[in-house]
């Protein structure tokens, strides 16, 4: 068992079979235990029945005991023998499925951050959750299931069938008549029970996605009073859940005596004609018993065959499940390879040129927009509400694709590996992981050094020294434990503590007092080097520092140039610094 | 939690447990007519070398089967929709539960946990409840007639049983103890996996742009691998189990053979060798219940465990909010006297006294982290104070029930949220009684109808989680809209501008002061423009309210007046002002 080993899906995953031979030491293991235990398993009543003979010899004919200890001896030593087969067969098949299991599970994961991020905008983690957790589930359970009935029941009918071959063929070929129907039957209900287990999965994908969004909302619900209604909402989509679950398993529940059924119309047959060779003194009472056992233990096999066969259909339904988020075929990895080709002879610097960009659901937000910037500049850009700053961001970011050209030293940015260690984001949203402060700014890249002179830049030392434990002092689920400005300070701290050559720093100062944006913008301008910064921003006062600034409006670009002949020049830049200054200098007057 | 669940499903389809023992019953009467059927064919017909009457039978045979079977299907359908029913239950319970648990529960809990509980614990219980128990009690009744038989059989032998049995149960007590201990683990696993989930794909964004993605994957193993150690953990005890029960009935039988063979010769007491052979085969048969209830074992742990998540998630103290009817007096304002306030064990508001009047616009300044938000809570009635009093409008608002709230209060909170719906939803928060022309005077009056008409499918367009038609600016505006939709006659503003330019954070304000009419109004800011029109400003300051008044007389004051120079000077600055300048 190589336990440092990670998980990861196998070369091929979307085969559910290549994830059973990833292991193929444990398949092998597990097959020969069930091959042996399940060919072997008649020695134990045959020695059992040997004894019992040797008992009788004892007692009516006064033989020696010897036979009857040899016989009980060998009962109990090829029943112990056997059964360390047989747990060689169920250990490592459960340890195949429950590593397939993280195998998925770790694909899905995998894939999930392998996604461009216009694909993931729609990504909700409740459905995630129930497809990593409940799906895989199923998945896992039924492969088990599955594979220890190639043994268990398939092995079993075959000597089985083989050993009624030999009494006679001709009852035998004609009673099993009924058992390649049992799984015709089993075939009939295929679509509606994919059907109803796909139901019934994704009503389960809804209640989660509901729940996730009604625990992250709570606060918010609570001031609102809309508990109640959420709690109704909820309550609806699980009696859903509860109706699609209950109709999967009835129709597998009723499929079931109709196996038994037909399983055991071969038993009448039986009954019928192996009576009529009892009658007929073909054939002793005891054949007939013995035959009729091997019969029924066979029959009662196909019934579970079947029941296997309806297992799998609904499993194919969490299976597909898992497939739609396991493919990664549309798009991504052909496009992070491109472009190291291209010629990186251009210019330093960001150039866009006739950018337009749209959101993922087709609203367009940005239309042509061009403008240099050389290494060592900042750059305002601002707007009102709705103008596109952020979607300006987002597309400067080089997640999300675009029209038009951006390059920075001469490389396209979209999902281009190559250039995406050259940008930092930092988002409107403001994001921190639960972990603590050292791993939010620094992500285990960077030096202790290098944190802290980012946090210094970030005006957050003062901070981190109130913190109960510094640096390691967990933030907790959304930053929880931090106020709103030392969270925008630690991501601010985070784009700084990158090496990335451009900047992106979307809305940065909206948590924080002017003193502070006054000495972050300080730091940065003193450290910035060949870096180039664009600050987005709605505070205009703060662009008095940059090389340059933009203004947006109704996703395009209307003026550019330096903050003091904006704030000259007539325009919606000169109206909204007025504003602001009206409203900042209000109580001096 | 279960207990409940339990009996009100009881309650509601005791029918169907009557129906379902009936059929337990006859079921097992039913299961010895086939066995009784070729008993009959074999001894009378075929000893007889009669053949009349064979094909009868064999029809007789296969209606009895039928018959069987049909019952063993209406039991499934009963169980099945009986455990569904009760799991229902259980997280309807639980659900309703959750939404009387305190603010503080929620804020110190991960989400991945809390839905964990809810989803896959509940689930963990399905077993127990459609064919679990039901199962293992056949089960047990089984073992009690094979032992019986036995006594009947050969009683010169029950010692053997009397022997084995206490082995078996201290062999499947270890393995139950064990089994239950991963399952618990396994349980605290899978929210782990969750939380991961939960949290990695909320920050994608974040992720993506520092390419955090192999850092990502790398830490997902972390839960991965301790999630199949615990797996693999019962899979080994599970796989051990039944070959020891099996080598321990080998063991058995055996020595029952022996011992009766023995009897049989040595003392003779009268031991046939039938008797022999209908030892061995019922010690064989006694064993396939057993094996049989042990096979189950790893479910029922399963759902203990999760039994066991789901009292402990019953532990967790509710608040006790008292809804108490109370007779709103719109002419009283806000009123907090000496109000303490702890998280966990940190005291952040240490006595405060604030009062605002009736339909008046008053804000709360202070640098961040100095507990705002947690005042405007506590104004709002989310959480009850540690000590001291909370008052609005004459009446205590910890105390007033969701509805009244809703008409009470209108909120704008720091951080807006989108919900997934429509934007009607979203103004409504889904409250079907506000109608269509309520939700658009709302949009009109933050100044959004314009941008909610250009949309696709206007009030009706759907919006969602990762939501990027909408500005971070015009979410914060719906979330507005959302205050504003019935018309309450307090708002709360909690950094209402905080994410919006100045062009629309007039427009905001003209908003504001367009609804402020008659209203009263808190809220919270940290920018001067927070303040402009506010009748009084109050300064939160180490937990205190460190100085209150109009924004002339504290520029008057002596603590005020520092900060305020500041403000003159650099623009804003809150942090050199503590009480022992005041």
């Amino acid at each position: 068992m190589e336990k440092t080993e990670n998980f990861a899906p196998p070369e091929k995953r979307l085969k559910l079979r290549a994830y059973i031979f990833k292991y193929p030491k444990e398949f092998w293991l597990q097959a020969g235990g069930g091959i042996l235990y399940n060919t072997l398993i008649i020695l134990g009543p045959i020695f059992l029945g040997k004894a019992i003979d040797a008992a009788a010899d004892v007692i009516n004919f006064g033989a020696s005991f010897t036979n009857f200890y040899l016989y009980l001896a060998l009962f109990f030593i090829s029943t112990a023998v056997l059964q360390v087969a047989r747990y060689f067969k169920r250990w490592y098949m459960r340890d195949i499925a429950n590593r397939m299991k993280c195998d998925m599970r770790a694909g899905l994961m995998e894939t999930a951050f392998d996604r461009p991020m216009s694909e993931l905008d729609s990504e909700k983690a409740g459905d995630m959750m129930s497809r990593m957790i409940g799906d895989v589930d199923q998945v896992g359970r039924s492969v088990q299931i599955t594979i220890t009935e190639i043994w268990d029941a398939c092995l079993l009918m075959i000597s089985y069938f083989i050993a009624c071959m030999v009494y006679t063929p001709a009852i035998t070929l004609l009673a099993v008549i009924p058992v390649p129907l049992t799984i015709l039957a089993a075939q009939l209900v295929r679509h509606p029970l994919y059907k109803l287990s796909l139901r019934s999965r994704e009503s389960a994908s809804n209640v989660n996605v509901h729940l996730q969004h009604t625990v992250s909302g709570i606060t918010l619900l609570r001031l609102f009073g809309r508990e109640e209604s959420e709690h109704k909402k909820l309550t609806q989509l699980m009696k859903k859940q509860l109706k699609w679950g209950i109709l999967t398993s009835m129709l597998q529940n009723a499929m079931i005596p109709i196996y038994i059924l037909t399983a055991s119309l071969g038993l009448i047959l039986v009954v019928g004609m192996g009576g009529k060779l009892v009658v007929n003194g073909q054939w002793t009472i005891g054949t007939f018993t013995a035959y009729l056992t091997m019969f029924s233990a066979m029959a009662i096999r196909t019934n579970m065959v079947a029941r296997v066969f309806n297992m799998w259909h609904g499993a194919k339904a969490s299976w597909d499940r898992i497939l739609k988020k396991l493919d990664t075929d549309n798009g991504t990895q052909s496009l992070l390879t491109k472009s190291e080709t291209q010629n990186t002879t251009e210019t330093k610097g960001l150039k866009v040129e006739n950018l337009s960009f749209s959101f993922t659901n087709g609203t367009k937000v940005l239309e042509d927009i061009s403008f240099n910037v050389s290494p060592g500049q900042i750059i305002g850009i601002t707007g009102p509400v709705g103008s596109g700053k952020s979607a300006l961001a987002q597309a400067l970011s080089g997640l999300y694709p675009y029209e038009g050209k951006v390059h920075i030293g001469g490389l396209d940015i979209f999902n281009n590996r190559a250039v995406d260690k050259k940008i930092a984001y930092m988002d409107s949203q403001h994001f921190v992981f639960s972990r603590d402060a050292r791993f939010n700014i620094g992500f285990e890249r960077n030096s202790e050094e290098d944190i802290l002179s980012a946090a210094e830049a970030a005006a957050l030392t003062q901070d981190l020294s109130g913190f109960p434990e510094g640096l390691d002092t967990k933030l907790g689920e959304r930053g929880q434990r931090i106020s709103g400005g030392q969270r925008q300070r630690i991501c601010l701290a985070r784009a700084l503590t990158s090496n990335a050559e451009v900047l992106i720093l979307d809305d940065p100062f909206s948590a924080i007092d002017i003193h502070l944006e006054e000495q972050i913008m300080d730091a940065m301008k003193k450290d910035i080097g060949d870096r180039i910064i664009l600050l987005f921003s709605h505070r205009l006062m703060t662009f008095s520092h940059c090389d340059q600034v933009m203004v947006l409006e109704n996703g395009r670009l209307i003026q550019k140039g330096s903050h003091e002949s904006l704030v000259n020049a007539n325009g919606i830049y000169k109206s909204i610094f007025e504003a602001q200054c009206f409203m900042g200098g209000e109580e001096n007057d | 939690m279960i207990k409940s669940a339990v009996i009100r499903v009881l309650k509601k389809y005791w029918w169907l447990y009557i129906i379902l023992f009936v059929i337990i019953v006859a079921g097992m009467g039913l299961q010895l007519l086939p066995a009784l059927l070729l008993r009959d064919i074999v001894d009378n017909h075929f000893a007889n070398k009669l053949f009349e009457g064979v094909w009868r039978l064999a029809v007789y045979y296969l209606a009895v089967m039928a018959t069987i079977n049909i019952a063993e299907f209406i039991k499934a359908i009963i169980t099945t929709w009986l455990g569904q029913q009760t799991l229902l239950e259980v997280r309807n319970n639980m659900a309703a539960r959750l939404l009387k648990l305190p603010i503080s529960y929620f804020a110190k809990t991960s989400v991945g946990e809390v839905m964990s509980r809810l989803t896959t614990d509940v689930g963990a219980i399905n077993t127990l409840f459609s064919a679990g128990i039901i199962n293992a009690l056949t089960d047990m009744l089984k073992i009690f007639g094979l032992v019986g038989s036995l006594y009947i059989l050969a009683p010169q032998l029950l010692w053997l049983v009397a022997v084995s049995f206490p082995i078996i149960l201290l062999l499947s007590n270890f393995f139950r103890k064990r089994i239950f201990r991963l399952e618990k683990m396994v349980r605290v696993c899978i929210s782990d996996i969750y939380t991961f989930i939960q949290e990695w794909l909320k920050g994608i964004q974040t992720v993506k742009a520092y390419h955090m993605e192999e850092q990502g994957k790398k830490d997902f193993q972390k839960p991965l691998h301790a999630h199949l150690k615990n797996i693999n953990g019962i899979s080994k005890y599970d796989s051990w189990f039944p070959c020891v029960m099996q080598t321990l009935k080998a063991l058995i039988i055996a020595s029952a053979v022996f011992f009766a063979a023995q009897n049989g010769t040595v003392f003779s007491i009268g031991l046939s060798i039938g008797t022999l052979a209908a030892v061995a085969d019922l010690i064989g048969r006694l064993f396939s219940p057993i094996e049989a209830l042990a096979k189950q074992f790893q479910t029922i742990q399963q759902a203990m465990a999760g039994i066991e998540r789901i009292k402990e998630f019953d532990k967790i103290p509710t608040e006790t909010r008292e809804e108490k009817i109370q007779e709103i007096k719109l002419e009283e304002g806000i009123e907090l006297v000496n109000v303490h306030f702890s998280y966990d064990t940190k005291e952040v508001l240490h006595g405060v006294n604030l009062s605002i009047k009736s339909s008046k616009k008053e804000v709360l300044v202070g640098r961040s982290g100095e507990g705002k938000t947690t005042l405007m809570n506590l104004v709002a009635g989310l959480t009850a104070p540690a000590e001291g009093t909370v008052r609005v409008c004459g009446i205590d608002p910890f105390a007033l029930s969701p509805k009244e709230r809703r008409k009470l209060f209108g909120v704008v909170p720091q951080m807006p949220q989108v919900f997934n719906g429509s934007v009607r939803d979203n103004i409504t928060l889904r409250d079907n009684s506000i109608c269509r022309e309520d939700v658009i005077e709302a949009a009109k009056l933050v100044g959004l109808e314009d941008t909610i008409k250009s949309m696709p499918d206007g009030y009706d367009t759907q919006l969602g989680e990762g939501e990027s038609s909408l500005s971070s600016g015009e979410i914060q505006l719906m979330s507005l809209a959302r205050a504003v939709v019935l018309n309450p006659h307090v708002l709360l503003l909690d950094e209402p501008t905080s994410g919006i330019d100045a062009y629309t954070e007039a427009r905001v304000f003209e908003a504001i002061r367009h609804v402020s009419k008659g209203r009263t109004i808190l809220s919270i800011s940290h920018r001067i423009s927070g303040i402009i029109d506010a009748n009084r400003v109050h300064m939160l300051a180490n937990g205190k309210i460190a100085d209150s008044g109009t924004a002339d007389q504290l520029a008057k004051s002596n603590g005020w007046y520092a900060a305020y120079k500041h403000v003159e000077d650099a623009g804003w600055k809150f942090t050199e002002v503590t009480p022992e300048t005041v």
